[in-house]
Formats: C-alpha cells, sequence, structure tokens
C-alpha cells in the first residue's frame, strides 16, 4: 500500500471519502424526514392511574413478569421533570427492565401545578402526597410494606417523608443522585445568592416558577452542550439509534414542569440559604425530618460526573441516614445517563436489580 | 508504531468537542463569580418589575374598557377545569360501578431473588 509524502494512505482516505459521501447523501435524505416526523412517544408501558389530584398523579404499571417479588416499589419522580425518563422507550426502558425482573411498580408522578396552586410547599408534597401514594400502594397490592424508590428531587423527598415519618411502612428506601448539601451545588447556590435574589419578587409576580426558567437554568450549567448537541445531531443524521436516542433525551430534558411558588420559595430559603436538611433543621408539616431516624435498608446510587448533582452535594446522605444496613454506590455516567440510555441499561439496572431482589420477598 | 490515518473530519469533531467543554467550562467559573450572580439577578428584578408594571397598567386600561385582564381569564379556566374535573369523577362513577381497575388476575407474589442474586456484592 502507497503512501503520499504526507503519510497519508491514498486507499484508506478514498474509502473515508466514499463513506462520508454516503453519510452526507443520508442526512439530506433523513434530515427532511426528521423535520417531518413527529416528537418520539416515550413512556409507552402500559400502566393504570390509580390517582390523580392536584399535580399528583399515581399511576400502577401492568406486571410483566409471570411472579413478581412481595413488596411493591413505589417510584417517586422530581418535581421538575416528567417521569417517562423511566421509560424511555421498548428495550431502553428502566421500567420495563424493572417489570421484568419481577417487580410490582407504581410511579408517582407530577403534573404541572394549576396557577391556583402557587401555594403548595414541600410539606404537601413529602407529608400529604407521598403518604397519600403510599395508601394507595398498600391498598391496590395488599401488601402491609413497600419499597420507595427516588430519583434526584424525587430521592430527596423521600428521604424527607422517611425521616419524618419513622413510622411509615418502609421496607426499603432507594435514592438515585439525591442532594443533600445545598452549598455544592454551586450554580445554583450562586444564582439563587441571598444577597442579590429576590425569591419573595420573583414569586410574588410569577405565582408558580414557569418551566422556561427551570429549563433554562439546567442549561446555564452547561451552555454550549444545546448549541454543540444540534451540530453533533447533524453530523449524526445517517445514523438512526444516536438520532432516536437524541430525540428523546432532548424532548425530556426541555420538557421541564412549573414550580409551585411556595415550594419554590422554601426550597430557596430552607435547602439554599439555610442548608437546613444537612444541619438537621427542617421541619415540614410540624415534622422534623430527621433522615437518622430511618430504619429501613437504604441504597444510595450516585453518579461520577454528574453536573446537576455533583458528588459533593449528595455523599452526606449515607452518614445522615440511620439505617443499619445502608450502602453507597458510585457508578460512571452523569445525572442523566445513570438512569436512562445504554450505560444505565449495563450499570445501575443490574445492581439495582441485585440489591432490591434480595429485600423484596 | 503506526500513525493512524488523517481524518480531517475526525479532526473537527475533537474540535468541537474541546470547543464545548472550553466553553462550559468557562461560563462555568463566569457564572459562579458574585458579580456575575449579582448582574443577572438584578437584570431579572428589573425585567420582573417592568413586567409587574406592564400587569397594572394593562389591568388598569383594560378595566377603563371593561375587558377581562389575563388573570381574569386564567380564573375563569381554573374554574373551568375544576368544573371539568368534578363531572369526569362523576362520569367514571356513574359509567363504572365499583370493580377493580385491573381486570386481569395479577401474578403470585411468591418470586424469590435467583441465587447469584442472594450474595451481598451488587456490581
Amino acid at each position: 500500500m502507497s503512501e503520499t509524502g504526507l503519510g497519508l494512505d491514498p486507499v484508506a482516505m478514498t474509502e473515508r471519502l466514499q463513506e462520508e459521501v454516503q453519510r452526507t447523501i443520508q442526512r439530506a435524505a433523513k434530515g427532511l424526514s426528521y423535520m417531518a416526523s413527529p416528537a418520539p412517544t416515550m413512556g409507552r408501558t402500559p400502566k393504570d392511574l390509580l390517582a390523580a389530584r392536584g399535580p399528583m398523579r399515581l399511576y400502577h404499571y401492568r406486571p410483566l413478569a409471570p411472579e413478581i417479588y412481595r413488596v411493591p416499589v413505589l417510584l417517586v419522580m422530581a418535581t421538575t421533570n416528567r417521569g417517562y425518563i423511566l421509560d424511555l422507550a421498548p428495550g431502553q426502558s428502566f421500567v420495563e427492565f424493572m417489570l421484568k425482573c419481577g417487580f410490582d411498580l407504581y410511579l408517582l408522578d407530577w403534573e404541572a401545578p394549576a396557577p391556583h396552586e402557587r401555594g403548595l410547599r414541600m410539606d404537601d408534597y413529602v407529608a400529604d402526597f407521598i403518604p397519600d401514594a403510599m395508601r394507595r400502594v398498600l391498598a391496590d397490592s395488599g401488601e402491609p410494606d413497600v419499597s420507595l424508590l427516588g430519583y434526584c428531587a424525587g430521592g430527596m423527598l423521600s428521604v424527607m417523608f422517611a425521616g419524618s415519618h419513622p413510622e411509615a411502612p418502609l421496607k426499603n428506601l432507594v435514592c438515585f443522585t439525591t442532594p443533600v448539601d445545598f452549598r455544592h451545588l454551586s450554580l445554583f447556590h450562586r444564582m439563587t445568592d441571598q444577597k442579590s435574589f429576590d425569591v419573595d419578587g420573583l414569586v410574588d409576580t410569577l405565582g408558580n416558577i414557569p418551566p422556561e426558567l427551570i429549563t433554562l437554568s439546567f442549561d446555564m450549567l452547561r451552555p454550549a452542550t444545546r448549541v454543540a448537541g444540534q451540530v453533533k445531531l447533524w453530523d449524526n443524521m445517517w445514523n438512526d439509534d444516536f438520532v432516536q436516542s437524541y430525540r428523546m433525551f432532548d424532548r425530556w430534558a426541555t420538557d421541564s414542569l412549573p414550580l409551585a411558588g411556595e415550594y419554590f420559595r422554601q426550597t430557596v430559603k430552607e435547602l439554599f440559604w439555610n442548608n437546613s436538611f444537612l444541619k438537621g433543621e427542617l421541619v415540614l408539616a410540624g415534622r422534623k425530618v430527621d433522615p437518622g431516624r430511618i430504619t429501613a435498608p437504604f441504597l444510595h446510587v450516585s453518579a461520577e460526573h454528574d453536573h446537576i448533582v455533583p458528588r459533593e452535594a449528595s455523599e452526606p446522605l449515607l452518614k445522615m441516614v440511620g439505617s443499619q444496613e445502608k450502602e453507597e454506590i458510585v457508578l460512571k455516567g452523569g445525572h442523566v445517563s445513570l438512569v436512562a440510555g445504554p450505560n444505565a441499561a449495563k450499570r445501575m439496572w443490574p445492581a439495582l436489580d441485585a440489591w432490591l431482589s434480595r429485600r423484596s420477598t | 508504531m503506526a500513525q493512524p490515518p488523517l481524518d480531517p473530519l475526525g479532526m473537527w469533531r475533537d474540535m468541537l468537542n474541546q470547543w464545548e467543554q472550553g466553553l462550559n467550562r468557562l461560563s462555568t467559573d463566569t457564572m459562579q463569580t458574585t458579580e456575575s450572580a449579582r448582574l443577572m439577578n438584578q437584570a431579572m428584578a428589573l425585567s420582573l418589575r417592568f413586567q409587574q408594571g406592564m400587569t397594572e397598567m394593562m389591568a388598569r386600561y383594560l378595566h377603563a374598557l371593561g375587558l377581562p385582564t389575563r388573570a381574569d381569564v386564567l380564573s375563569i379556566g381554573e374554574r373551568l377545569k375544576a368544573m371539568e374535573d368534578q363531572i369526569q369523577t362523576l362520569s367514571i362513577s356513574y359509567d363504572k360501578p365499583p370493580a377493580p381497575p385491573a381486570t386481569e388476575p395479577r401474578p403470585p407474589r411468591t418470586k424469590k431473588p435467583a441465587p447469584d442474586k442472594t450474595s451481598d456484592k451488587t456490581s
């Protein structure tokens, strides 16, 4: 094989050029169908709505295994995002994986709070919605206890619930990327600086915090990523798998939920300004939130490269929880790739199945 | 050692990644200064004051014309939604007499973890 004086292999160069020409043709053809096609549908695993009250939606997934574990699992979603990140598409769905493993799954998901629900506080989520969902799960399954599994802020609310309701029939508690030390959510912490951030003015003027503001604040953590993502999408337009995955994640990332005004005010004042969850000073609905009173087996799963909830923000959680049986798993990946996508299917899902299955009988 | 073949598009993709990472880093560093947070929050406060002023002015204007404000329309919308929810609840209970939502029998809750999952090693 001859090479040019520049160290170039003409045969390899020709092949590479041909491949690129093919891809360019495919980009043009598939780009057009991309523009014309509707957004992908997600959250397709069959489920039944058990309860709808305010922003709360409680679903039960139809089992996919002939035999299931005794203990039902209640997934608690973050309040800023939609639950379908856990159920992207057949073959790429955490929910489908768990159902096929034999878990009886329920999902506590959230809808946008209506303007008149601006007064909802963390107290309502921790002392009303979660206990109500738990009661309904117990009634529906006929079992005496339930495992709670929360993602991000859903994990935070689950720990707050467990730490303020030690009498609750909690079999296991699992949290994914759950923040407890809000000083380390550095950009959010800086943006909500007590000296310059007028949270009262914002909430009093807007009522609920609009989803555009939530999406913008997440985008500000990585401002170049959205532009670079568009370029990468065009570069990979010939690759159907890439395009499908991009569309699903992009749709989810921009499909933020508004936050109830008082919930946001409380989050800023109690968590960002006072860090009261970490200090053990948080009181919700008249109950002190003390994770030290949690006795159920506890698992925290965090991601090495989480840019939303860095390790330092979630690390103290394991020490705070009082359970004798507790464990933390740190996996490669980011905030979203921990729970969804090919890496999650390879790393987190089997690890969770291994931990939870032996505690679900 | 053999040199990898020259790939101009590969180089361009590397450059794109480096640009993305560099700009993200630079932006994060800039945003994390007290001064930029103060400026951003000042801009937000200004925008909110402007929005509030406009809302109040428009409300006075619409009131003078005998027209509803955005808040009035939202309030009517909320009341309509509440009525629709009530009707739907009544309709569900009328159409469906009390019955378990799942008509198919549920699988037995007898599953045990596979022997290789009973140890404490997780990943």
